[in-house]
């Protein structure tokens, strides 16, 4: 997937930093070790039998705390029995030329599965420049079959840039029913410069805080779409997640976390990595 | 003599439960037994079913039958990724059905069509395409057993279907051949 634009540069310290290592500034390599990963799971609300939203995160870091290679590929595994299709999630798609001319108001709002943040870090030098943006999860076309989604990011400061991820859910091993597979794309800071490094994600699949709308006699009516459907019976350990993550530089991670079974009348569960 | 161990055949077929044919059951009784050779001979081939009294075995003919059927079917309860449906189908074998539809990264469904004559129960499995919300899905499918007059039957066939997501209707279209 190639980026949509060429990022630009706005930031002034951003722009100096591209100056110093233009005239030859130390720029210390990406750590070639492996980094490690933390992924966060909630669920909200967490009843069995009844529709949720998942809320899912992580953080990734490089040894030491160091900025990571950039990551290349995500597969985020999610319990079996959630019901992503049997939803009321994503009835219409958007197509990847919509957002790529027109962005998130060029998709149906029925298209919308999800929303969330991402910040990657650019190493230069000895510093390191955060850049945050906002993202957004779209049903795609079917793909061979398989249920595709689109992850859109919007980046503003430092750099201006608006990216989609492909993804897939793809079949899992038990004790998963699938994986959400995100190919991610090298994200160039500025021309010849260090790509950019995703260290945190936070998004939602699910219909919390999302407003749906239907055509009914040429007017459009807000509703509040089904979420995703939990299964009747919890799994004895909780419902389990994991994330992989494929960095650029050939190293991989994985990152466990588990969601406890809900107590009677609980309803909002989390968990963290283990 | 013959209808004593026939009935003790059929005895033993309830008891185990399993699909082994009568005359298998008896002739590994009499390889364990001390009684004489000539005994099992006969014990074996007296309780084959069919067998004429002359000893002739009779063969039943199977029957084959390529079918092609439409489920019209709507939701009765759903958990997680499952849905349980249930309808009416028209066509070669027409009858009432109830579908197990589990909706993932692949759509298996496990299905029963009760007929007049017996009821006919497989599984099958395909994957998604088409139209977010009204996703079809083509794939194979196998029958694997049956009741009454389709106790034997098994066969392979392909099927398409489309689901309405927001009524969770189904419709499906198997075509295969049905042996029984």
């Amino acid at each position: 997937m190639r980026p949509l634009r060429r990022p630009r540069v706005r930031h002034r310290g951003l722009l100096a930093a591209a100056v110093a290592v233009a005239l030859g500034a130390a720029v210390p390599a990406t750590s070639q070790a492996a980094p490690s990963a933390r992924l966060e799971v909630a669920l909200v609300p967490e009843q069995l039998g009844r529709d949720t939203t998942i809320e899912f995160g992580f953080r990734i870091q490089g040894p030491h705390g160091t900025v990571p290679p950039p990551v290349t590929k995500i597969a985020l595994s999610y319990p079996a029995g959630f019901g992503i299709v049997t939803s009321g999630l994503g009835l219409q798609s958007c197509r990847e030329t919509s957002l790529e001319e027109v962005g998130v108001e060029g998709c149906p709002s029925q298209s919308l599965m999800g929303y969330g943040t991402a910040t990657g870090d650019i190493q230069i030098g000895p510093e390191v420049i955060e850049e945050s943006g906002a993202t957004a999860v779209f049903m795609a076309p079917f793909q061979n079959g398989n249920i595709a989604l689109q992850f859109y990011l919007n980046a503003e400061d430092p750099l201006a840039a608006q990216l989609i991820f492909p993804g897939l859910l793809l079949p899992a091993r038990a004790p998963f029913g699938g994986d959400l597979t995100i190919t991610v794309p090298l994200i160039e800071s500025f021309p010849d410069g260090p790509d950019v490094a995703l260290v945190r994600l936070r998004s939602t699949i699910g219909p919390l805080g999302i407003t749906y709308y239907d055509r009914i006699h040429g007017k459009f009516v807000p509703y509040h779409p089904n979420g995703i459907l939990l299964p009747r019976r919890c799994p004895r350990g909780g419902f389990p997640f994991a994330a992989a993550f494929t960095f650029a530089a050939g190293a991989e991670t994985t990152a466990h976390a588990a969601v406890p079974c809900p107590r009677r009348m609980a309803s909002r569960g989390s968990a963290r990595a283990r | 003599m013959r209808l004593g161990v026939r009935n003790k055949c059929r005895e033993l077929d309830r008891a185990r439960q399993s699909r082994r044919s009568c005359g298998r059951a008896a002739t590994r009784r009499c390889l364990t037994a001390v009684a004489p050779i000539g005994y099992c001979s006969l014990l074996a081939l007296a309780v084959i079913p069919g067998v004429a009294s002359g000893g002739i075995p009779l063969a039943r003919a199977a029957r084959a039958l390529n079918a092609t059927d439409t489920a019209h079917l709507h939701r009765v309860s759903n958990s997680g990724e499952e849905i349980l449906e249930v309808g009416r189908a028209t066509g070669t074998l027409p009858g009432s059905v109830r579908a197990y539809i589990n909706v993932g990264a692949t759509v298996i469904v496990h299905f029963t069509i009760d007929t007049a004559a017996g009821a006919i129960s497989g599984a099958g499995s395909g994957r998604l395409k088409g139209r977010a919300a009204e996703p079809s899905f083509a794939g194979r499918m196998t029958v694997r057993h049956g009741t009454g007059r389709y106790a034997h039957a098994h066969g392979e066939g392909g099927f398409y279907g489309t689901l309405d997501r927001r009524t969770y209707a189904l419709v499906v279209q198997t075509t295969g051949t049905l042996s029984y």
